[in-house]
């Protein structure tokens, strides 16, 4: 098997070229998906490197995205689409248009009006599931569940 | 024209049946036709807003227990019940004496309707919990 290093400056990126699916590849792609996504945040003008599990949820003001740590907010760099994709199989799943919430800091699921309902973090923040990602929702913690 | 299909086909009925039954009752009852029924029309539609008002501002509770915030929702409810009904009175020149058949009426389809809102909310986010606590469980031990 050929391998090839190439530094890159603009991105983090693996192509695996491969004529047949092998143990050794898969080994290899099960590595490289239980890899945590890398993420820096920006706080008083300071670049951070932040712990995935110790981020409680995202969002998304004025087309900036924010991290909420238990008692910290950074500013990072990726889009709320990016990181819903990325962090996907670590806990993370979008609730609605500007909030992704990490499932390992909900306290509780509480139950809202007109059929909504909303997530109580640990530290005690409230955030609300919209209606149409409700559903989502659910078969993110019916599919994580089936995982365990 | 919108082209209606699936769920919008009977919310479309109702919606319908709803303006053509208060349309009809209003037209009868400003020319002087002042039937039983357009008056029960009415004060049905009424009493639909009231309900229906009275369990949107559930949010409003929220650090209530659920039995006092139904209770506390349904005299709400109640009191401007009654006081649509005494306003009726007044403009339909009918006095209402019937308040036991009218609490009955109100207060029946307000507990069932009550009761099938929030089972169906606290049933829902009751499995998410228990979902939520399985995950967090099986993390912790793993």
């Amino acid at each position: 098997m050929k391998l090839n290093l190439i530094k890159s400056q603009t991105e983090d990126r693996i192509d695996i070229l491969y004529t047949e699916m092998t143990p050794v590849i898969q080994e290899i792609l099960d590595v490289i998906k239980k890899t945590k996504p890398i993420l820096y945040g920006i706080k008083d003008g300071e670049k951070t490197l932040l712990m995935i599990d110790d981020i409680f949820y995202f969002d998304t003001v004025d087309r900036r995205c924010y991290a909420y740590t238990e008692k910290s907010v950074y500013q990072i760099t990726q889009n709320i689409s990016t990181l819903e994709s990325d962090l996907n199989p670590f806990g993370f799943v979008r609730i609605n248009k500007s909030n992704i919430v990490n499932i390992y800091h909900i306290l509780r699921i509480k139950p809202e009006a007109n059929m909504r309902i909303k997530v109580v973090l640990k530290n005690n923040e409230q955030l609300l599931i919209n209606r149409s990602y409700k559903r989502n929702f659910e078969n993110y913690l019916i599919q994580i569940r089936k995982e365990l | 024209m919108k082209i209606i299909k699936g769920i919008e086909i009977p919310l479309t009925i109702c919606v319908s049946y709803t303006i053509i039954s208060l349309g009809a009752a209003l037209f009868e009852l400003l020319f002087g036709i002042n039937t039983t029924t357009h008056t029960n029309s009415l004060l049905m539609f009424i009493w639909t807003c009231i309900a229906v008002l009275t369990l949107s501002i559930h949010y409003l509770f929220d650090n209530w227990p659920p039995i006092l915030m139904i209770l506390v929702q349904y005299i709400i409810a109640m009191g401007l019940v009654l006081l649509s009904v005494l306003i009726f009175s007044f403009i339909t020149h009918d006095h209402v004496t019937e308040y036991l058949s009218i609490f009955l009426s109100f207060s029946i389809p307000y507990a069932i309707g009550a009761t099938c809102f929030y089972i169906s909310v606290f049933t829902y986010a009751k499995k998410q919990n228990q979902l939520l606590e399985q995950i967090q469980k099986t993390s912790k031990k793993s």
